[in-house]
C-alpha cells in the first residue's frame, strides 16, 4: 500500500498512513462486529424469551 | 499435510517479521519528516470513515448471504450473518485465516449446513473479493491515469482474467470434482448461473468502493488530499487489501 500510496501522499508519511489504515481498520472491524454479534446474540434470547425463536 | 503447515507458518511469521521491520526501518529513517507533518484530525472525515467501513461489513455479510442463498439455498440472513461476523473475529487468533474457515464452516453446520460445502463457499468468497479488487483497481488505475504503475496494469488484467475464468460455473465445478476427486473427498456439488455469478461481482466490487471511500476519508482526516484522488486511493486499498 505504501508503495503505491507514494504517487498520492508525501513518501515521508506513506509508511504511517499505511500502518493507521491499518489499525483504523481493524478498530472499526472489531467495534462492528462486536456490535452485532451482541446484539443477534441479544435478539435471539429475546426470541427465545417470546417463544418465537 | 502437518509438515506443510509447520511451513506454512513458518513463512508467514518470516512475512510479519520481515514486513514489520521493513515499516520500522521507514518510520525510523523518516521519523523527522513524519514528525515535521502537519497532522490534523478532522472528526468529520474520520467519522464518516468509521460509518462507511462498518457499512462496508454489513455489505460483507450480505454477500456471504448471498453466495449461500445461491449455493446452499439458506434463507434466513440472520443466520448467516451471524455466522459471517462471528467467524470474522477468529481471524485476529495467530493463524487467523484457519480458525476463521472453521469457525464459519462449524457455525454454519448448526444450521444443518455440510462443512463441505460452507468451505467451498469460502473460497468463492475469497475468489470475489479477489477478482473484484484486481477489477476495482483496474477502473481506478485507468481513470486516475497514473503513469509511474502503468507497467503493473497487464499483471493485473491478466490474474483478473485467469481468476474470472476459474469461477466460471462449468470451471470451477470440474475443478471442485476434479479436487476432491484427488484428495478422496466426497463430490461437493455446487452450481450457480452467470447471473448469480455476476450479481456477486457486483456486489463485491460494490463492498470495495464502499471500503475504500472509508480509507479515502481516513486519509482525509489526518492530512490535505484532493478530492480527485479519490478515486486511485479506493483502487489502491482494494487492491492492497486484497494482497494482504
Amino acid at each position: 500500500m505504501a508503495l503505491l500510496l507514494s504517487s498520492y501522499i508525501p513518501p515521508s508519511v506513506t509508511v504511517a498512513i499505511s500502518i493507521l489504515a491499518r489499525l483504523w481498520y481493524t478498530t472499526v472491524e472489531l467495534i462492528t462486529v462486536g456490535l452485532v454479534v451482541l446484539s443477534l446474540h441479544l435478539l435471539k434470547r429475546h426470541s427465545v424469551a417470546q417463544g418465537t425463536g | 499435510m502437518e509438515r506443510f503447515k509447520k511451513w506454512q507458518n513458518l513463512i508467514q511469521i518470516a512475512f510479519f517479521v520481515a514486513g514489520g521491520s521493513l515499516a520500522i526501518r521507514v518510520i525510523y529513517g523518516n521519523w523527522n519528516a513524519i514528525a515535521q507533518y502537519d497532522w490534523r484530525l478532522d472528526w468529520i472525515s474520520l467519522t464518516v470513515s468509521c460509518l462507511l467501513l462498518s457499512t462496508a461489513f454489513a455489505v460483507g455479510a450480505s454477500g456471504w448471504h448471498l453466495l449461500m442463498g445461491s449455493l446452499v439455498g439458506s434463507k434466513s440472513l440472520r443466520d448467516t450473518a451471524e455466522a459471517w461476523f462471528a467467524s470474522q473475529l477468529a481471524k485476529y487468533l495467530p493463524v487467523g485465516t484457519i480458525w476463521q474457515i472453521l469457525g464459519r464452516a462449524l457455525l454454519q453446520q448448526q444450521y444443518g449446513i455440510a462443512k463441505s460445502k460452507t468451505m467451498v463457499v469460502t473460497l468463492l468468497e475469497m475468489g470475489m473479493y479477489t477478482i473484484t479488487a484486481l477489477m476495482v483497481y483496474a477502473i481506478s488505475f485507468s481513470v486516475s491515469g497514473n503513469s509511474q504503475w502503468l507497467w503493473i496494469l497487464p499483471l493485473i488484467i491478466l490474474l483478473f482474467v485467469v481468476g474470472l475464468f476459474i469461477v466460471l460455473p462449468p470451471v470451477f465445478s470440474r475443478l471442485l470434482r476434479w479436487v476432491s476427486g484427488g484428495l478422496h473427498l466426497v463430490d461437493i456439488v455446487v452450481t450457480y448461473s452467470l447471473g448469480d455469478l455476476g450479481i456477486w461481482l457486483m456486489s463485491y466490487s460494490f463492498l470495495w468502493i464502499v471500503a475504500g471511500s472509508g480509507f479515502f476519508f481516513l486519509v482525509r482526516s489526518v492530512m490535505q488530499i484532493p478530492t480527485g484522488d479519490y478515486i486511485a486511493l479506493v483502487g489502491i486499498f482494494a487492491l492492497s487489501s486484497a494482497a494482504g
